[in-house]
């Protein structure tokens, strides 16, 4: 309604912010074009590998390559893959050393009462097909790993892959290897084979090859492999890598009034899951902009004052992620740099020093032409070969941008057109993921390639079955609806119905300027229309006419607000994002009133302005503290928590953690506060204390403490789950045990993701459709470790519906699978600014609002007085 | 040549800055950046970075590569694609990288009409057999204008530690300096090249009679080649692993998208600025980015600054229309970046003709100009 930006928010659990050095960035900045820059490197991708017949061999060394067989402790999954096998297959994802896919955290074991079953029971059966293809591998197909040992001892790489494929009669043609260790289909017979080999230098090398272990396909080891392998497989069908993703680049999309080249591709990956082994593929847009960073800033120069040019592109430039013209590699803009330009020199790794221009021109020959352009700096948290993680240094006219700016994806008419491209319906989705397989399948190489390890993919998407949960009735003060469970939303059925708690309009402020006079009384004429039927006792209000300026605004807040004020309405006529947060801050924290925004524009259409300014009511009586309707939760004295994270790129790179719990039985209030993550601080502390505090609150409420606490954990990134499980989980733990001896709640962890690759198509007539709001998947595409499951609860109007992820990582309230699935998609219909249901449980989503709204606008925690009302919706 | 051997007193332990390899890479980027041949191949490419290096000089449009080991060339081949950067602003030359799997003793059509053959660390492979046919391969059948080979200089070999008998175990031969210009020239003389002797990597001071560490060889031919019309082998000898086309303009599709999303973006930008000219009417407008000093100033000519003097100065005026924008072909085809891309007008009607709305007389695009108050 206030035209507020959508941005992602996405924060990260404690533990992974250590890396983040802004000493490194300062370091950075300090550089002048005459001074040795320390530590920073650009980027030297390709780095010509060391040739061995360079005497004295100067192998890169890295740790544990020579010591045989080494987990040591490294890595606490227990996974036996080398140091080198590590970054081969995470630098073929991308380089980052981190595990997406969250693989040996098992939380399942820990918990009693899913130990046989983790399925639900009710609702009626659906079939269902998914975006996954089962792995096959021939009867007692098994990998043989062995360590390959040299004496002397090599160092580089090369030299022991050389030495070692002297010997291809022994080892044949299929192989992976990683320096160290060796990856084959086949048993070579002993458990030691000696061989030997000579060096370019007449040396002759003793090899000792030793099996270590016979791995099974479902071998963490195996898993690890197969994602190796398949990557493998998708440069061989000439797919391009970009992050972790491959794309078809020979057939783009291009949408040139915005300079846009979509490519089509997919994601994939191949994991253990409940019965078997599966390659997980969906279809995946890269947006990709042929215009070069430094395009961008001219054209940006062009449309800002001089004084704001550089605020203005660090905006719209940080946080976004640019592909260098001359590799193929994906950084993100951390800062901009605007004392360096691309004379600056540089130390190599040869220990030379040049400039940027000349190392550009000399590598790749590319040709700087402007050399007053400032450098892009990326901090970057992977090592590189041998030079030091530290910040990358890039120059703008050799970045292409990717993905879209906050202003594209405002801009409908274009979002429109690239849905028309990226949204898919089902059906038309389902053949792109199936052409994936069909490339697999018609090409020569890559059958043999999978011919010689004794693989192969099924050639069907999966199909099973899943369940859809019954949907809910609406009660709405002595009233119950019925909804329509193909559309998923009551806004017709409950239309002028009276509320659950109606809240008062007696004394309240209408801010507008002289050219929204007519706006504004027509807004006020308007609700004056819905708000009866509603219940909600209403007074005129307090107009006041106020200069277009924020400091104008402000004074008429401060003259005006008396004790007795229920709430500020705000008319603007353009979103200016300044205005607008100096506005809320204001009235979120020195002086805690709510207050409605809204854009003139939104009420300017005749036929549609009713409509508005019942949704206006309507969030206006949240703000307040009213209620609006509930569903039935037969569960009792539990509290529900939802936390989620933004993570705030322009101011210092604070993360936000929104923290909402609710108040009462009927989950109809609720208590929200939020955490403002400081330098070096962890956002756990600041949970706790909102815990704290939620417990107190709801004492006062209810005069007893909830003997069940249910906390949805939004926010989590790939690879953060064992961070959550370690740290975060415990620290809850003592948080309760800290409200008082005798106080034992049962505790049940939930991690919320929507982010995922899995889609589920429903099987109706001949013809795939979305399947139901409602529809439970805890079966075939769950993963064994964990108590997990899908819900999708909301409708796609188009392209597929995206199903939720629901992962239980603790849970000690002995409560049936089918209890909690069914209370989680009930939340997902309490979410007030939508009367439908949502995506995720309801306090996510309000955790999600809070945490954006203090991350864009606010910056410091809301005044306390705000917090058991929806202030922030 | 700028490689400098770091060695003031001579320890026993050689070591080349930059690495010898690199050296050996340079070289053959500095004769391509003189002599700027648009095919090139390299025999015995191995794990094809020479290849690599060679694909950013703007000057070859054909790279070929051929090596007896597939595996080799197959490990890091990907390289040499594409990068998405390629498609997203392709350059006016085309690029064709091919790999081919075979001998250098056998014939082989794709390997004719090339202006640079590269033989790096080759020869000295080669088996007794295979090395007879090389130079009628080389310099007879393929008789590029230049071929450079280079090899390990055997006098050099006492200042390396550890080498015995070869620097690598599957060197056939090490040759002095002797036995490769006389190898050499009596190859020259016989296919009618001229031959000039150098080499990389410098001996330490006081042994310069070693001579380089490695020795180079660079062959000329002597006339321009009389005809093409020499015996063609018949069947192909060697097995295609990978070939690549680089997206170039001069594939009209390529084209037609360059052309197409310029014509769309600079109108775009016509329109904004018509739309705010009629704008400004009614509101105060002061943004004279003229008058601005700054130590950003864009130093390329940028689009924004030269719209604004070329519509004035062809009079052909885009306007207004109801809901509709016309902006005249003859103003966008001014445009620099697209008259660069089309050289004519009929071409750039061509190009866009069903790809762009145009007005019935197809002589100005048309844009809708609703939706501009839709910011948000």
């Amino acid at each position: 309604m206030t035209g507020r930006a959508r941005a992602r928010a996405r924060g990260r659990p404690p533990g992974q912010e250590s890396t983040i050095p802004s000493v490194g960035a300062a370091s950075a900045q300090q550089t002048l074009p005459s001074q040795p820059p320390g530590f920073r490197q650009p980027q030297q991708p390709h780095v010509p590998p060391s040739v061995s017949e360079d005497p004295g061999g100067r192998g890169r060394q890295r740790g544990p390559q020579s010591v045989p067989q080494g987990p040591t402790g490294r890595r606490p999954e227990g996974l036996q893959i080398s140091a080198g096998f590590q970054e081969l297959s995470l630098a073929d994802r991308g380089g980052r050393r981190r595990d997406f896919h969250d693989i040996g955290v098992n939380t399942r074991q820990a918990i009693q009462h899913v130990q046989e079953s983790k399925t639900g029971s009710s609702g009626t059966i659906i079939k269902l097909t998914a975006n996954y293809f089962r792995l096959m591998s021939r009867p007692q197909w098994a990998l043989y790993q062995y360590h390959v040992g040299y004496n002397p001892e090599m160092e580089a790489r090369r030299l022991r892959s050389a030495l070692l494929f002297q010997h291809e009669e022994l080892i044949g043609k299929t192989h992976a290897f990683d320096g160290s260790i060796l990856f084959l289909p086949k048993n070579l017979g002993n458990k030691v084979t000696e061989v030997f080999s000579r060096t370019r230098n007449g040396e002759d090398v003793k090899i000792t090859i030793t099996l270590t272990n016979e791995l099974p396909p479902t071998s963490p080891t195996c898993l690890q492999f197969y994602n190796i392998i398949f990557r493998r497989l998708l440069k061989m069908l000439n797919l391009q890598q970009i992050g972790r993703n491959y794309y078809n680049p020979s057939d783009p999309i291009s949408i040139p009034d915005h300079r846009l080249m979509i490519w089509p591709g997919f994601t994939s990956s191949i994991l253990q899951y409940e019965e078997s082994i599966m390659l997980c593929t969906d279809v995946s847009y890269k947006v990709l902009r042929s215009e070069t960073v430094l395009n961008f800033m001219y054209s940006l120069y062009y449309k800002v004052e001089e004084q704001r040019f550089r605020d203005a592109c660090a905006k719209e430039l940080i946080g976004l992620i640019v592909l260098t013209k001359y590799n193929n590699r994906t950084y993100r803009v951390d800062d901009i740099d605007w004392d360096a330009n691309p004379r600056c020199t540089f130390r190599k790794a040869d220990g030379s020093e040049i400039s940027y221009v000349d190392y550009y021109k000399r590598q790749y020959n590319q040709e700087i032409t402007d050399l007053n352009q400032p450098v892009l700096i990326s901090q970057s948290k992977r090592k590189r070969g041998t030079l030091m993680p530290g910040p990358v240094v890039l120059i703008p006219e050799l970045c292409f941008l990717t993905g879209l700016t906050e202003k594209m994806r405002n801009d409908f008419n274009m979002m429109k057109d690239l849905s028309n491209h990226t949204r898919l319906p089902p059906e038309q989705r389902k053949s792109e993921i199936g052409r994936l397989i069909e490339y697999i399948r018609k090409d020569d190489n890559v059958q043999k390639e999978l011919r010689d390890w004794g693989l192969s993919f099924d050639s069907n998407l999966l199909s099973f079955t899943g369940r859809v949960i019954q949907g809910e009735k609406i009660f709405q003060s002595g009233n119950v609806f019925d909804y329509n469970p193909q559309f998923a939303d009551w806004s017709k059925e409950t239309r002028g119905a009276p509320l659950i708690c109606a809240k008062p309009l007696d004394n309240w402020l209408l801010l507008y300027t002289r050219r929204n006079y007519e706006i504004a009384n027509t807004l006020l004429q308007n609700l004056f229309k819905v708000t009866p039927s509603m219940g909600i006792r209403m007074n005129k209000a307090t107009m006041i006419e106020v200069e277009d300026r924020t400091e104008a605004y402000l004074r008429v807040l401060q003259q005006s607000i008396t004790p007795d004020t229920n709430i500020v309405v705000c008319v603007f006529s353009s979103s200016r994002k300044d205005k607008y947060d100096a506005i809320k801050k204001y009235l979120c924290t020195d002086c805690p009133i709510p207050s409605q925004c809204v854009l003139a524009r939104t009420l300017s259409k005749p036929q549609t302005a009713l409509a508005i300014a019942t949704k206006i009511a309507l969030q206006m009586n949240c703000k307040m503290g009213g209620e609006l309707w509930s569903v039935e939760i037969p569960l009792k004295q539990v509290m529900v928590v939802g936390i989620d994270c933004y993570h705030d790129t322009l101011s210092g790179k604070h993360s936000i953690a929104g923290f909402v719990a609710n108040l009462n039985q009927t989950m109809t209030r609720w208590f929200s506060r939020c955490v403002v993550q400081g330098r070096g601080q962890e956002i756990v502390d600041g949970l706790k204390a909102c815990l704290q505090t939620a417990l107190r609150d709801w004492f006062k409420w209810n005069k007893y403490l909830p003997s069940r606490i249910i906390v949805y954990r939004d926010g989590v990134g790939d690879g953060q789950l064992h961070t959550l499980v370690n740290y975060e989980v415990p620290q809850f733990l003592d948080c309760l045990k800290s409200i008082g001896k005798d106080y034992n709640p049962r505790l049940t962890v939930i991690v919320v993701k929507k982010r995922v690759n899995a889609r589920f198509f429903a099987q109706s007539g001949g013809t795939l459709k979305n399947p139901p709001p409602g529809t439970v998947v805890d079966v075939e595409v769950t993963r064994p470790e964990w108590y997990d499951f899908f819900i999708v609860s909301q409708v796609a109007r188009s392209g597929c519906v995206a199903p939720t992820h629901y992962n239980v990582i603790y849970d000690t309230s002995n409560l049936k699978p089918d209890h909690l699935q069914r209370l989680t998609y009930k939340l997902c219909h309490m979410y007030y600014n939508w009367s439908g249901v949502i995506r995720v449980p309801a306090p996510c989503q309000y955790a999600h609002k809070l945490a954006f709204l203090v991350g864009q606008s606010i910056h410091r925690e809301p005044n306390l007085m705000l917090s058991d009302r929806l202030y922030y919706l | 040549m700028d490689e400098n051997f770091q060695d003031e007193q001579f320890t026993g332990v050689i070591k080349f800055t930059p690495p010898l390899y690199k050296q050996r890479y340079q070289f053959i980027k500095d004769l391509v950046g003189k002599y700027k041949p648009k095919k090139v191949a390299d025999l015995g490419c191995a794990d094809c970075t020479l290849l690599w290096m060679l694909k950013f000089c703007s000057c070859i449009e054909v790279l070929a590569g051929l090596d007896i080991c597939a595996s080799v060339m197959k490990e890091k081949m990907h390289r040499l694609s594409p990068l998405p950067g390629d498609y997203l602003q392709p350059t006016e030359r085309s690029l064709t990288v091919t790999l081919h799997h075979g001998s250098v003793a056998h014939k082989d059509a794709c390997m004719l009409g090339f202006d640079l053959v590269t033989c790096i660390e080759l020869i000295e492979h080669l088996e007794q057999s295979e090395l007879k046919k090389f130079p009628e391969v080389v310099f007879g059948f393929m008789s590029p204008s230049i071929v450079v080979i280079s090899t390990p200089n055997s006098e050099f070999n006492p200042l390396l530690p550890g080498v015995t008998l070869f620097r690598h175990s599957d060197h056939k031969f090490e040759w002095n300096r002797a036995q490769f210009q006389s190898w050499a020239l009596e190859t020259a003389r016989h296919y009618d090249y001229s031959v000039e002797f150098t080499g990389v990597g410098h001996p330490p001071k006081g042994m310069e009679n070693v001579g380089f560490c490695t020795q180079i060889a660079v062959f000329v031919r002597k006339y321009p080649k009389a005809s093409e019309s020499s015996e063609k082998p018949t069947k192909a000898a060697y097995k295609t692993v990978f070939k690549a086309v680089y997206p170039s303009l001069k594939d009209e599709k390529y084209l037609q998208n360059a052309v197409v999303s310029e014509v769309i973006f600079t109108a775009q930008i016509i329109k904004q600025r018509l739309l705010d000219r009629l704008m400004s009417d009614h509101e105060e407008y002061n943004d004279d980015p003229t008058e601005r000093k700054s130590k950003f100033k864009p130093s390329i000519s940028c689009f924004s600054e030269d719209i604004g003097k070329l519509v004035v100065e062809k009079g052909t005026e885009p306007f207004v229309d109801g809901n509709v924008v016309y902006i005249p072909l003859t103003t966008i085809f001014s445009f620099p970046k697209v008259n660069q891309l089309c050289g004519t007008f009929e071409k750039l009607h061509k190009l866009v003709a069903g790809k762009v709305t145009l007005s019935s007389d197809g002589s100005a695009v048309m844009f809708a100009t609703e939706h501009e108050n839709e910011e948000n």
